[in-house]
């Protein structure tokens, strides 16, 4: 009975985000290319959150890299495309967005090998490492525009806003459509035994090390596509990509929604969004701060968001969301 | 000339190094005291060279006694960030200790930033260096490699030999039975958390006598301060100052022998190698 409920708990989140991706999708796209702006930074970070949460929120890995797989997709559109214009082989610019992810989860696969062997503390600096790493490599390789970055302006036909939007909300709907799959597989349940006791789940026949690289590698997939058409957006890929504001945005709008759910995140980033737009616009200097603070308060007093929040009313009666 | 080279980078490294130990420092006795990692390092090492700067600037008070107000004002501010904050995570999941000194990490960047804007700065101050045949010995390092040195030692014997490093040990061993002993944990940790960042306060305004500093520099001296730690052994101060001359050798040896640009990557390198073969650091045992 409790397994039938649940399983409907999760259809309805289900149903609900792929519902509401559809709403703001139709409207991003049927509205003003101003508009269409906005919705694009919404969804693109609604990606990034379900893309970290598939690891951070389901396995409790701190992940601070994530933002290298956000950038290596971006870099390599623009190395492919820088590569291969001379030679009058471009193949259409969604294919490209995918090869993107493909890559960044083969490269992804091979650090998680090395990295996923570290828990806790160490992976946290681990992480922060591979930032660094990266960063400071991509912006000293001369061929790859050093600081400057990798620009390939009017070697793709030019894409208005709509069509890369178009993109986007595809990929927002595979990725919610895959965290759906992935909390319901044995993955999802692996990731979350790991999440509660990494030991425990070892004992009890959970292969941590091969579901955590699994994690790590479909949440770069993403990131990696996200990247890649921020770089199709820009023309060109910089190494402004890889900083550190991106993550903190996506730890935020993670922790506000809810950690390792289904619809957290999804609430989380548009709301999120939304409160960032009205900040950056009234005060350019210090909504950072207040980032900061939000953060920190979240994250003392309402460790599960607003989902948390949510579901402490609807568990009178006798409904959870996801 | 090759020779003198290696003579010169050696020393330099030498006496980068001490500075990288301490930077460690403080992110390994908070580590060690009460298992929570300070990934704000780094903002607070920036914000200790803002206030050796300040002082000399506004009151000219020599940035060697600036270095002591900025531990003063670490031990305050560090004591108020572990009640207010840590205090709550603690015991939680590392992934709520982690993300709330990451809030508490992008306060304080963007606090200094409002308050002293971006443009680099550096304190005008250096002392004659010492010239050995034809390897210099910069003054100004050989200052704060020994001032370094004296804070480390000052603190193992505050740890070894004072009745408040007694309890601390007591809690770092066993903190049930240290409470049942009738230690008071929430004290010690108040204790343990504001030392640490009153070194890092220290030693973020020694640091500010040899590099610029802005506000956001701190992301590379949380690196440099965690590839220390972890190379050091987590929770280990002698294994610090020996890890950071480590650092602090392949600093300058990749910055003679290869371009000053991709330090921070070979550094970081340096990390992922440690993690991989010898996560245990080099003063731990093996399993």
């Amino acid at each position: 009975m409790l397994e039938i409920k649940s399983q409907l708990g999760k259809l309805n989140s289900l149903t609900l985000s792929l519902a509401f991706l559809a709403i703001i999708g139709t409207f991003g796209l049927l509205a003003e290319s101003s508009y269409t702006s906005y919705f694009y930074g919404m969804v693109e970070l609604l990606i990034l959150v379900y893309s970290i949460n598939i690891i951070t929120g389901l396995s409790g890995y701190a992940n601070f890299g994530h933002v290298v797989f956000y950038g290596l997709g971006a870099y390599f559109v623009a190395i492919f495309i820088t590569l291969f214009h001379p030679l009058g082989f471009i193949p259409h610019t969604f294919l490209l967005v995918i090869a993107a992810g493909g890559v960044v989860a083969l490269i992804a696969l091979l650090l998680g090998i090395a990295v996923l062997r570290l828990r806790g503390d160490y992976f946290a600096i681990a992480t922060l490492g591979i930032v660094g790493v990266f960063m400071t490599t991509i912006s000293n390789i001369k061929w790859l525009g050093e600081g400057r970055g990798l620009y390939f302006i009017g070697k793709v036909p030019l894409y208005d806003i709509k069509t890369l939007y178009s993109y986007l909300i595809i990929i927002a709907f595979a990725v919610i459509i895959t965290t759906a799959l992935i909390l319901r597989a044995r993955l999802g349940y692996g990731l979350r035994a790991i999440r509660d006791d990494e030991d425990v789940a070892e004992v009890m026949g959970v292969n941590t090390t091969k579901y955590k690289i699994l994690a790590y590698s479909i949440s770069a997939f993403f990131a990696g596509m996200a990247g890649g058409v921020m770089a199709l957006f820009f023309s060109a890929a910089y190494p402004e990509y890889f900083l550190m504001g991106r993550s903190v945005e996506m730890f935020a709008a993670m922790i506000l929604g809810g950690i390792g759910t289904l619809l957290g995140p999804l609430i989380g980033a548009t709301i999120f969004w939304m409160i960032k737009d009205a900040l950056l616009i009234n005060f350019p200097y210090y909504h950072l701060i207040f980032f900061g603070i939000v953060l920190v308060a979240l994250i003392l007093f309402f460790p599960n968001g607003i989902l948390g929040l949510v579901n402490r009313f609807l568990s009178k009666r006798n409904k959870v969301l996801r | 000339m090759a020779l003198e080279l290696f003579a010169q980078a050696a020393v330099n490294g030498l006496f980068i190094g001490f500075l990288f130990g301490l930077m460690g420092l403080g992110l390994t006795i908070i580590f060690g005291i009460m298992k929570v990692l300070n990934i704000a390092t780094g903002a607070m090492i920036v914000l200790g060279a803002f206030i050796a700067y300040w002082m000399l600037m506004i009151f000219g008070i020599n940035p060697l006694i600036g270095v002591i107000i900025a531990g003063a004002f670490g031990f305050i501010i560090g004591a108020f960030i572990y009640q207010s904050v840590v205090r709550r995570v603690v015991r939680a999941q590392l992934l709520s200790s982690l993300l709330a000194l990451y809030g508490v990490m992008i306060i304080i960047e963007n606090i200094m930033m409002n308050l002293w804007g971006t443009n680099p700065r550096s304190i005008p101050i250096f002392y004659p260096s010492i010239n050995i045949e034809t390897v210099a010995i910069s003054g100004t390092r050989v200052a704060v490699s020994l001032l370094s040195i004296a804070v480390t030692i000052l603190l193992l014997a505050l740890l070894r030999y004072t009745y408040l490093g007694r309890i601390i040990r007591a809690t770092v061993q066993d903190w049930r039975a240290a409470t049942l002993m009738g230690v008071n944990v929430n004290k010690v940790y108040t204790i343990g958390f504001a030392l640490g960042v009153a070194i890092t306060l220290i030693s973020g305004a020694l640091m500010a006598f040899m590099y610029p500093f802005e506000p956001f520099a701190g992301f590379r001296f949380t690196l440099y301060a965690f590839v220390v730690v972890v190379l050091g052994t987590l929770g280990n101060p002698v294994g610090c100052l020996f890890a950071g001359v480590i650092i602090g050798l392949v600093n300058s040896f990749t910055g003679i022998y290869w371009i000053p640009a991709m330090i921070p990557a070979v550094v970081y390198l340096v990390l992922i190698i440690t993690f991989l073969f010898m996560p245990q650091g080099i003063m731990g045992r093996r399993k």
